[in-house]
Formats: structure tokens, sequence, C-alpha cells
């Protein structure tokens, strides 16, 4: 245990929308990348949260919105252990609206790969791999959903 | 076919029904009119995302009070 190995001591996987509803798991579930060490909940000087997401829209040919939802991603950044590092102490996701017509269903799941550090070992910047994947789906076709990111314990990201 | 959407946001016959979530119950041309106005749709995507600056990182100190 040491504050360069960087961890999730939270949750690593759970539903966002399920049957085209809005999942109860999104409520009761988190991730974070703090350092291996036992009082990583003394963290301080937390910051954000910062935000990514996704709006995403499907219009049939008489002009319903059949799918219309917005999901975002939040995650706390700059949580500091002992004065040092960069950590991500609370990582959730917000479902903002989520309108499925008729014929129609949506999945959409959560998975929070392994932290990581991509700082130094005096430095530590928490990297948090995160897929957010489902399907979109009628009796005809469905549609794979996927999106990959990494957030950063100093507030940034990347999209994949 | 479909005439008019319910409240509830299911599709109507042209004699201000519901259509009944059973394919095997449309006839033809009600399955014709709907797997290509009901159920083909366009799909639009965006990205949206928070931008912050780069926080420094600075180096940990065990001798420090958390």
């Amino acid at each position: 245990m040491s504050w360069e190995h960087v961890i999730n001591a939270a949750s690593a996987a759970w539903k966002i929308i399920e049957d085209g509803k809005p999942s109860l798991e999104v409520t009761t579930n988190n991730a974070n990348a703090v350092p291996d060490v036992s009082d990583w909940s003394s963290l301080t000087d937390a910051q954000g949260p910062t935000w990514i997401g996704r709006k995403l829209k499907w219009t049939n040919y008489l002009g319903i919105d059949v799918v219309d939802m917005q999901f975002r991603v939040y995650w706390e950044y700059g949580a500091r252990y002992h004065g040092g590092g960069a950590y991500i102490p609370n990582c959730h996701v917000t479902v903002l609206s989520c309108d499925v017509a008729w014929g129609f269903d949506v999945n959409l799941n959560m998975r929070v790969h392994n932290p990581t550090n991509a700082g130094t070992e005096t430095a530590p910047r928490a990297r948090l791999p995160i897929s957010i994947s489902g399907s979109v789906s009628s009796p005809l076709t469905t549609q794979t959903l996927g999106w990959e990111y990494v957030l950063f314990g100093d507030g940034t990201h990347e999209s994949h | 076919m479909t005439q008019h959407v319910g409240h509830d946001g299911v599709p109507l016959r042209h004699d201000g029904t519901p259509f009944p979530p059973d394919r095997s119950q449309w006839t033809d041309a009600e399955r014709e009119y709907l797997d290509t106005y009901w159920f083909g749709a366009q799909e639009h995507h965006d990205h949206e995302g928070d931008t912050v600056a780069a926080l420094d990182v600075p180096d940990v100190n065990p001798g420090a009070m958390a």
C-alpha cells in the first residue's frame, strides 16, 4: 500500500439505463481513483465536479423523437493526499433525460477499468478509464452504442 | 395507417385504437407502414463536455497533515 498506487475503492460497473428507463443503480453507485492507503478518505482540496456527456436522439420519419436521452459523467478532481497528488475521490453518472417511444428499447451500462498513476511516484496523477456501452433497439434493428473515456485527476479527460 | 399517436405515446390505427405490441396482430400494410415510418429513424449524436484547465500536481509530503 502506498500513495503512488491508485485504486478504485468503490464500484466497477453499473447500469445507467435499463429497459428504456434510468436505472436506480445510478443513484447508488460511484467510482473513484484514490491512493492505495488506509486513510484515502482523508483526501483534501477536491475540486469540481467537471463533466463529460452525450445527447442522443433518434427521430422517425413521422417527425417524432422516438429516443431522446442525455447523460453526463461527473467527476471531482484535484484531491490531495498529504498536500500532493491529484486524485479522483468521486465519479458518478447522471441521466438528465430519457424518453423512449413505443416499440423501442434502450440499455446503457457503465464500466470502470482499473485506475493507474499517470504522474510520478512523488506527484501521482490519477488516470481513470471508463467505458459506456449499450444499445438502442427496435423490432427491426439493434444499434450498438459505445464510448471510451479517460478521466484524469487534474481535471482533464480524453475521448476515444 | 397511423393517423395519430395516443396520449401514452402508442401509435393509433386508422380506427383510433392503439396498435397491439404483437407484430403478428398487424396487417401486412400496417407492418410495412410502421416499419418504414415509425421504426425507421435517423440518429443524432452530440458530445458535450466541460473544459477545465489542468491543475498542477504537487508532490505528496508524507510529513504533512492530510
